[in-house]
C-alpha cells in the first residue's frame, strides 16, 4: 500500500483498532475495507448535495462499528481457540492451557530423550550435558508459548516478551555447551599431562562426550533461533501492516509502545 | 414452518441478512453500496447504522453465502462482495420464509376476512 496524503478517517480507524478485540490480521482487513467504504460513501453523499462535513459525519454514523456491532464482529472473528475455550472461565482456561503445554512439553521431551538414548548420547555424558538439557526444556516451553500466543491465540502483545526469552535461553544453551566443551578440554589436558594408562581411550571418551554436548547445544540453540526468527518476522509483518493501515509512524509507534512497557 | 420453531427475535435479526443477500442478487457490490442500496430500496425503512453492516457481511462470508474479493487500485485495497450459489439458494428459501411469516402476521392483524388470500 502506498502512502496517501489525505486520510480523513484515521481517527475513526484508530478508535476501532483500539476497541476491537479480534486477531490483528482480521482487524487490519476490516480497517482497510472500512476506510475504503467511508471514503466512497462520503463522496457519494457529497455528490448528493451534502456538505463535506455533513457527508463525513453521516459516513461515520453509518459505517464505523460501535457497541453491539463491535461485539458482533468479535464474535464473528474469534479464532477456533476462542470458540473451543469460549465456555471456560479465566482460571479454567489457564489450567487447560498449562496442562496442554506441560503435556506437549512432556511428549517432545520423551521423543527427544528417546532419540538421544538411541544415539547413545547418554552412555558417557559430559557433566555439562545435564545443564544444556535442563535449559533446553525451558526453551521448549518458551517456544511453545510463543507459538500458542502468535498462531493460536493471535495475541501479539503477549508474544513479544516471550520471543526475548527464547533468544536468551538459546544463547544460554550455546554458552553452556561451548564453555562446557572448553572446560572438558582443559580437564583432558590435565589428565593427559598426568600420563593416563590408556591415553587413546581417554581422548576418544572426551571426543564422544563433547561431540554429544556441543551437538545438542548447537541443535537446541539453532532451533530456538529459528523459532525467534520466524516469530519476530511474523510479528513485524503483522505489526508493520497495522501501523501502515492506521497511518502511524514506525519510530513514534515504537517509542510509544516502549513507554507503555516501561510504565 | 411449525409453530414451535419460529423465533421472533431471530427473524428480526435475520431480516438484515436477507436484505444484504437480496441486494447482491444481480451484481457484486462494495459494503457501502450494499448499505446505501438497502436504504434506498426500502425507502429508508431499513438502514445500517454504527457499523452493523460489517458483522453481517463477515458472518455471511464465513458461512459461504457471499464471497468477498479484494482488488487493488491506486495503491489501496477494496473489497467487493458477490452472492455465491449457496447464498442464492439460501436467499430463495429465506424469501419464502419471510413471505409466509408476513402473510400470517397480516392474517392475524387484519383478521381472516381482510387478509389477502
Amino acid at each position: 500500500m502506498t502512502a496517501r496524503s489525505v486520510r480523513p478517517f484515521l481517527p475513526a480507524l484508530r478508535s476501532v483498532d483500539s476497541t476491537l478485540a479480534v486477531p490483528v490480521p482480521d482487524r487490519l482487513r476490516l480497517l482497510e475495507e472500512l476506510e475504503h467504504d467511508l471514503e466512497a460513501v462520503t463522496q457519494r453523499y457529497v455528490r448528493d448535495g451534502h456538505t463535506p462535513e455533513e457527508a463525513h459525519r453521516l459516513a461515520v454514523e453509518m459505517l464505523v462499528p460501535q457497541g453491539a456491532a463491535l461485539d458482533a464482529l468479535e464474535h464473528v472473528h474469534r479464532g477456533w481457540f476462542a470458540r473451543v475455550t469460549g465456555g471456560l472461565g479465566q482460571l479454567q482456561l489457564r489450567f487447560v492451557e498449562r496442562t496442554v503445554l506441560v503435556g506437549a512439553m512432556a511428549l517432545v521431551c520423551a521423543i527427544t530423550a528417546g532419540a538421544m538414548a538411541r544415539a547413545d548420547l547418554f552412555a558417557d555424558p559430559s557433566p555439562f550435558l545435564g545443564a544444556v538439557l535442563a535449559v533446553g526444556l525451558l526453551l521448549v516451553v518458551a517456544m511453545a508459548r510463543v507459538g500458542i500466543d502468535l498462531w493460536i491465540k493471535s495475541d501479539l502483545t503477549a508474544a513479544g516478551p516471550q520471543t526475548r526469552t527464547v533468544v536468551l535461553l538459546s544463547a544460554a544453551i550455546l554458552l553452556i555447551g561451548v564453555v562446557g566443551a572448553g572446560v572438558d578440554f582443559y580437564r583432558l589436558t590435565v589428565v593427559m599431562a598426568a600420563g593416563p594408562a590408556d591415553p587413546e581411550s581417554t581422548v576418544l571418551r572426551w571426543i564422544r562426550q563433547d561431540a554429544a554436548l556441543v551437538g545438542t547445544a548447537v541443535g537446541l540453540a539453532l532451533t530456538g533461533a529459528l523459532c525467534w526468527f520466524a516469530s519476530t518476522q511474523w510479528w513485524a509483518l503483522v505489526w508493520g501492516a497495522r501501523l501502515e493501515v492506521l497511518g502511524l509512524d514506525r519510530t513514534s509507534a515504537k517509542s510509544s509502545s516502549q513507554s507503555k512497557e516501561s510504565a | 414452518m411449525s409453530r414451535s420453531d419460529f423465533d421472533v427475535q431471530g427473524f428480526a435479526r435475520g431480516i438484515h441478512e436477507v436484505l444484504v443477500l437480496s441486494t447482491l442478487r444481480h451484481e457484486a457490490k462494495h459494503g457501502y453500496q450494499i448499505a446505501l442500496d438497502v436504504e434506498s430500496d426500502s425507502n429508508g425503512l431499513f438502514r445500517f447504522k454504527h457499523g452493523t453492516l460489517y458483522p453481517i457481511l463477515h458472518r455471511l462470508e464465513r458461512e459461504g453465502l457471499i464471497e468477498g474479493a479484494w482488488s487493488k487500485a491506486e495503491g489501496r485495497r477494496k473489497k467487493v462482495y458477490a452472492l455465491t450459489v449457496s447464498g442464492r439458494g439460501h436467499l430463495e428459501g429465506e424469501a419464502d420464509h419471510v413471505e409466509q411469516v408476513l402473510a400470517r402476521l397480516i392474517h392475524v392483524v387484519r383478521g381472516p376476512e381482510e387478509a389477502p388470500a
